[in-house]
């Protein structure tokens, strides 16, 4: 178990620096999934795994000071799990939102520990040592990210795969189904919270008809998102930007600063 | 290499491509006092040292400027007001009255709106974009899915981080004026809301699974009437709609915590299934 353990632990910490390498989604389900499964040589559960919870939590990433659920170090985890437990992609999504809401708050943790490399840093900066400086940011940023995320992953399977397997053996199996129809019904959360952020009056219609198109003329998912970009440049380009309820800004005055 | 920074400007085209690479560690070390504060001022550091060369107090002020104050914006488009506060802080090595409340005025009235935009173009619009891309794949188990959605993402965001960067140096303050008077923001925004909504509604169709199994009429006659097929015969992924909507519905207009609705919808659909309601 203890390689297993130390793969998931490197990927989840790796993942988690993320924020450092640009907010470049590597810390999302999609990705983490994927990652963690291949290190473990089972790419496919990952993947599906991986998808599956970048649905549920496609609504939820970290704006501002709000503490989000990570669904990133729950689809790692849930996928090193589902690996060594065999246990299916179906239960392995069933234990994501506790673990997303532990990597969300570990989160939290990992801010107390950036402020007092932050403080290390100012002290160096206010001394005109910019070297220091730089150098405080690489590692609080490495140990407290890495760090926590690594001994979250490494712990999780080290200790609960175990009792994971055990717990999935002596589930019944009508009671694993029913998981695996639950679970199916989770990504509505993920799209039902991301129309309360982009969806008003004046766009609503964009929804149903993305959803017409699936629904009854079956259209794949990336048929309807090119065909809404085609429409929508021909709305704004085509009449030379001649939008409704676009054009009242174009009016102000050009003030000089 | 050709320069398109304003007259006058100290900063290359070099010292701009360090102050983006750096850029993207921004969030890399995240605090409460001030978020992003430290990832801010470690990205200004090498411009700053080449704009106040020769003056250490105006450099280490610059210094505690951008590590003290408090800085949060979506991260892609953090080269605006790096951009802007770079040409600002240039003003105020060559000035000796400038009035360096200016750069942290600039700096906090830029990162409302800018991660208003941000967030909708970036996380609501590029992403979902990109998930919508790469999901089918990654559902048959390629790993190609996550590759591409890495890809869709990360190209689009990098060119804008230089992109902005650039703008924000070579405009300065008159960018924001500009980009209020075209309207420009307005439309991009328009954009992102269309195509996003219409990946979402494709993917509600296709991601959502919610059948019900109830049927009318005995066990074992000829023909028992399936509710399913009187669903399907109205509108197909009918129930999935509806469980969509509903969710918007408590998320939004009922402000349940997403949390709770997420633990609550597992419940739910546990003993609907046990029950043989759904499944």
């Amino acid at each position: 178990m203890l390689i297993p353990a130390l793969l998931t632990g490197l990927v989840v910490g790796l993942c988690k620096m993320d924020y450092f390498f640009g907010y470049c989604m590597l810390n999302r389900p999609i990705v983490e999934g994927a990652l963690v499964g291949l290190v473990l040589g089972d790419v496919a559960t990952g993947a599906i795994i991986g998808a599956s919870l970048e649905i549920v939590f496609l609504g939820s990433f970290p704006i501002g000071a709000a503490v989000s659920p990570d669904g990133g170090t729950a689809a790692g985890v849930s996928t090193a799990l589902a690996v060594i437990t065999g246990a299916g992609t179906g239960i392995g999504t069933t234990f994501a939102v506790p673990l997303a809401l532990i990597g969300g708050f570990a989160y939290v943790l990992c801010k107390f520990i950036n402020a007092f490399f932050g403080e290390a840093m100012k002290a160096q900066l206010l001394k005109d040592n910019d070297r220091a400086a730089c150098a405080i940011f690489w590692v609080g940023a490495w140990v407290s990210q890495f760090g926590l995320y690594f001994l979250i992953g490494f712990l999780s399977i080290f200790f609960g795969s175990g009792a994971m397997e055990a717990a999935v053996n002596s589930i019944p199996t009508n009671i694993i189904n029913a998981l695996n129809t639950a679970g199916n019904l989770l990504p509505a959360v993920g799209f039902g919270l991301l129309l309360t952020m982009i969806m008003d009056k004046k766009v609503a219609a964009w929804f149903f008809i993305g959803f017409i198109l699936t629904a009854y003329l079956g259209m794949p998912t990336i048929a309807v998102t090119l065909l809404a970009t085609a429409v929508v440049v021909l709305l704004l380009f085509a009449r030379g930007g001649d939008t409704p309820a676009l054009s009242t800004a174009a009016e102000e005055d050009d003030n000089e600063f | 290499m050709s320069s398109n920074v304003k007259q006058g400007g100290l900063l290359s085209n070099k010292d701009l491509l360090t102050a983006f690479r750096r850029g993207i560690h921004l969030n890399g070390m995240n605090d409460y006092p001030a978020q992003m504060h430290s990832g801010y001022a470690y990205a200004m550091i090498p411009a700053l040292k080449k704009i106040y060369k020769d003056d250490k107090e105006k450099r280490v002020d610059a210094y505690r400027r951008h590590m003290t104050e408090y800085f949060n914006v979506t991260p892609y488009v953090v080269g605006l007001p790096m951009g802007v506060t770079l040409a600002l802080e240039e003003q105020n090595a060559q000035s000796d009255d400038f009035d360096t409340t200016t750069v942290t005025g600039v700096k906090t009235a830029l990162m409302g709106p800018l991660s208003a935009i941000g967030d909708t173009i970036f996380h609501s619009t590029l992403r979902v974009i990109a998930v919508s891309v790469a999901v089918d794949l990654c559902m048959q188990g390629s790993f190609a899915g996550a590759v591409l959605f890495f890809l869709i993402f990360n190209i689009p965001q990098l060119l804008v981080r230089w992109w902005t960067l650039k703008m924000g140096y070579s405009m300065g303050t008159r960018f924001l004026e500009d980009a209020a008077t075209t309207g420009i923001m307005d439309k991009i925004s328009y954009a992102a809301s269309v195509i996003g909504l219409a990946a979402i509604g494709a993917m509600t169709a296709t991601n959502v699974a919610l059948t019900t199994p109830i049927t009318f009429g005995g066990a074992g006659e000829t023909n028992p009437m399936a509710l399913q097929g009187l669903f399907d015969a109205v509108m197909p992924k009918m129930l999935p709609l509806l469980l969509v909507l509903a969710c918007y519905w408590l998320l939004g207009k009922k402000k349940v915590n997403v949390v709770v609705l997420l633990i609550a919808l597992i419940v739910v659909g546990v003993v609907l299934a046990l029950c043989g309601i759904i499944g």
